[in-house]
């Protein structure tokens, strides 16, 4: 008995689908080979953030909130690897904190190794990892209080006492600025406890999704600054003119927006024309 | 990164995108080793992060001897897989969450008062001009938005009606944002890769 | 009532000293005895009883949060002048913490159940069980011996040294883990190409204004937005300048879209206190939420 074959329709979908994701490839991929030098000026947010950063009092910690995990580091990543180089440059001490995604401090880790060479900054000295912390609220909002009391050794094992970045740090005064980088929605939780009830100052890093969730933060000023997404990362690789991952990039995304705009349109001008032959 | 562990990692990248052809083996058995992958991280992570320093060390080497109650009370969250006793675990559970919702007071205060405050912006100007168009555009999308999303009452009056139309006018702004925003954040994922197999596997000049 | 408790406070905190060696251990045993004894006897108390011990849990547990944020943080009515449960936020912090981490094991154990019986039924796709035990089981022995066995030259796992064992965890971690989970994600940007083209219709004027603020907001965050708008005027000096791609979309974001998602918010974020509240005073209703009398 033969086989029946797929419906038409079945048939057109799949034509349809492969092209679609065979346009994004080769779309990326030679926009990822081509790339004509392209620039983007920082925006108003990320210029924001710049300048909260260059503002913290030398002596202060500053946490980088690691709350991202593997699936989020195409845009986390460079992100991440921004602030860091700027902190880096700055001479600002950080402590790398996760508290959502257990991978996080270790990615972060990973890109801070990389910098801290490059800039040679030492591991306990310059910055350190907190590790990964459970808890949620609770645990943050107990964190503000006492610093020791709830981290008490970095991810490696050692004691923080015993870590020259972590003399003097005992909670939320000791602390310039917390940069949250997330893929999900963890910011609220540094502004209930952290900045609404003792004014930390607050850094924004999320990926494209919740870009938008966070300008009502950024207007109501819980929030210094924002990196918008992968766009984020490359405005301020621009502010500290470097050119890494994130400018990289972003002639591939811009493609990529084309595409999307166009197949919109596409699909639109498609069912038009269907619903006319019809009637 | 040593060479080796790039070509394992281009491998599994490209047996997950063999699902974008169609549902095959390949991408099931990666699929299944990622969660397994995860999972470990998870549970080992948790015991050498939280469990060890937090609650191990306190207890046995400082003889902090009550934190043994906290292993107690996690325990019971697992009596949830026995039908006589899952009474327990739900007792730990509510209790946890009536924690979190004492939480939820302060939360709110802090959060969204400031947020209240925010949205009271000069509308009326001294000066040319004398009406502050965004201000005045940012407080109508307000109000208007939050009267559309007002159901305790039904809305029949025709100032209501027609705010809460004007407020369904005015979320679609919001909504192809955050959709336009969407598009950015996964289309940055997936250059993500390309860039991965491109430069660091088949070591093209960047 | 309040002053007994800040007299006997002193009494308190002396029997819980720090104790070692065989004390510890009488301690320790002797608590989970006695914890294991008064859950055995509130287990014979009837289905009303444990429905009314488990709303006084929720009301005590969700009392502590509130009053530590409700009374003031010193006042000369309070024990000690000033808010005694302020201190206690970070023990209980900890102890969230500590609890919070024991349950990790709760969806591993429904994953190994799973796998589990697929296993050992030989049901189809039985070597994905297979592959799924041996990524866990080796993720969590390689990195549980990095953590705790430090190098030397008599310390193996399988015969592996500390470098290898390093080299196995960093296969695990850099070579699969990491490209398996980005990749997984990555995965959402064609099915959103594939949406574009076959989901998205501009049916009506309110999705074409959408369709409109999302074009705006996806040129106005890249390189192309800049170069399509650049010959236009900056907005300080012309307010043509606004038309640019990239201060248009900022502009949406900033204020238009800002305020419908603030709106949005309030209503979540009073309905989250309407819920919270519900959930203190256990108002709640359902089958989580109720006691029903069982097999004993």
């Amino acid at each position: 008995m033969t086989p029946e074959a797929p419906p038409a329709q079945d048939t057109r979908d799949a034509r349809a689908r492969y092209t679609i994701f065979a346009v994004l490839w080769v779309t990326v991929l030679a926009t990822l080979l081509w790339r004509p030098a392209t620039t983007l000026a920082p925006s108003p947010p990320t210029r924001s953030l710049y300048d909260a950063i260059e503002a913290i009092p030398r002596e202060k910690l500053v946490i980088i909130s690691a709350s991202w995990d593997v699936g989020t580091r195409g845009e986390n990543g460079p992100q991440t690897a921004a602030i860091i180089e700027h902190l880096f440059r700055t001479g600002h001490k950080f402590a790398i904190f996760g508290w959502v995604a257990p991978p996080g401090p270790l990615l972060v880790e990973m890109i801070a190794r990389d910098l801290a060479r490059k800039y040679h900054k030492r591991y306990g000295v310059d910055w350190v990892n907190w590790g990964f912390k459970t808890g949620t609220d609770a645990m943050i909002m107990g964190l503000a209080k006492n610093i020791p009391a709830i981290i008490r050794q970095d991810m490696h094992g050692t004691p923080i006492t015993k870590l020259p970045a972590m003399k003097g740090v005992k909670d939320h005064r000791d602390v310039g600025m917390v940069i949250e980088i997330t893929g999900s929605g963890t910011l609220l939780s540094w502004i209930q406890f952290w900045q609404g009830v003792y004014g930390t100052n607050i850094g924004y890093c999320p990926t494209g999704v919740m870009v938008p969730d966070a300008f009502p933060f950024l207007d109501a000023k819980q929030i210094r600054g924002l990196l918008k997404g992968l766009a984020g990362a490359a405005e301020y690789e621009n502010l500290l003119r470097t050119h890494g991952d994130a400018s990289v990039r972003m002639t591939a995304q811009s493609a990529s927006h084309l595409v999307i705009i166009l197949l919109i349109i596409l699909g639109n001008i498609a069912f038009f024309r269907r619903g006319k032959r019809q009637a | 990164m040593p060479y080796y562990i790039i070509v394992i990692g281009a491998v599994a990248t490209l047996g997950i995108y063999s699902i974008l052809y169609r549902e095959n083996a390949v991408f099931r058995l990666f699929e299944h080793i990622f969660i397994g992958l995860g999972a470990g991280y998870g549970f080992y992570f948790t015991i050498t992060s939280v469990l060890d320093p937090q609650w191990w060390t306190p207890m046995v080497k400082e003889g902090k001897w009550y934190w043994v109650v906290a292993m107690l009370v996690g325990a019971m969250f697992y009596l949830i897989y026995n039908r006589r006793l899952v009474w327990m675990s739900r007792l730990v559970m509510v209790a946890l969450m009536g924690l979190f919702a004492g939480l939820t007071f302060k939360g709110f205060i802090t959060a969204y008062v400031p947020w209240i405050l925010a949205s009271f912006k000069p509308i009326v100007l001294a000066r040319k001009p004398y009406i502050h168009i965004t201000n005045l555009l940012s407080f109508v999308t307000l109000i208007s938005v939050m009267s559309y999303f007002f159901f305790s009452v039904e809305q029949r009056a025709r100032v209501l009606r027609g705010s809460a139309q004007l407020g369904r006018w005015m979320a679609m702004v919001a909504f192809g944002a955050i959709f336009g925003s969407a598009v950015m954040g996964r289309m940055s994922l997936f250059i993500d890769r390309v860039a991965f197999l491109l430069f660091d596997f088949l070591r093209l000049a960047k | 009532m309040l002053q007994i408790l800040h007299n006997a406070w002193p009494w308190i905190c002396k029997a819980f000293q720090p104790v070692h060696g065989t004390r510890l251990l009488v301690y320790v045993c002797g608590t989970t005895a006695a914890w294991i004894l008064l859950f055995w006897v509130l287990h014979l108390l009837p289905a009303r009883q444990k429905r009314g011990l488990i709303v006084a849990c929720t009301f005590l547990a969700g009392l502590f949060y509130s009053l530590e944020f409700f009374l003031p943080a010193k006042a000369s009515w309070l024990p000690g002048g000033k808010n005694p449960l302020s201190d206690l936020v970070v023990p209980m912090g900890n102890a969230v913490s500590v609890v919070f981490a024991f349950t990790l094991a709760l969806g591993l154990i429904n994953l190994c159940l799973v796998h589990g019986r697929s296993l050992a039924q030989a049901k189809p796709g039985w070597h994905n069980s297979l592959a799924f035990f041996l990524a866990l089981i080796s993720m969590t022995v390689f990195g549980l011996w990095q953590s705790y066995v430090k190098d030397g030259p008599q310390r193996t796992l399988f015969g592996l040294s500390g470098a290898s064992v390093h080299r196995v965890d960093d296969v695990l971690f850099s070579g699969l883990f990491q490209p398996l989970g980005a990749t997984m994600f990555s995965i959402l940007a064609f099915y959103i190409a594939s949406a574009a083209f076959r989901a998205f219709r501009v049916r009506t004027a309110e999705a074409a204004f959408m369709m409109a603020a999302a074009f705006v907001v996806m040129l106005g965050q890249v390189p192309v937005g800049y170069w399509l708008t650049h010959w236009l005027p900056m907005p300080e000096h012309n307010p043509l300048g606004y038309l640019r791609f990239e201060v248009l979309a900022n502009w949406i974001l900033n204020n238009w879209s800002m305020a419908a998602i603030r709106a949005i918010e309030f209503g979540i974020a009073v309905g989250a206190l309407a819920m919270a509240l519900r959930i203190w005073l256990s108002l709640e209703r359902g089958s989580f939420f109720e006691v029903r009398e069982g097999p004993r």
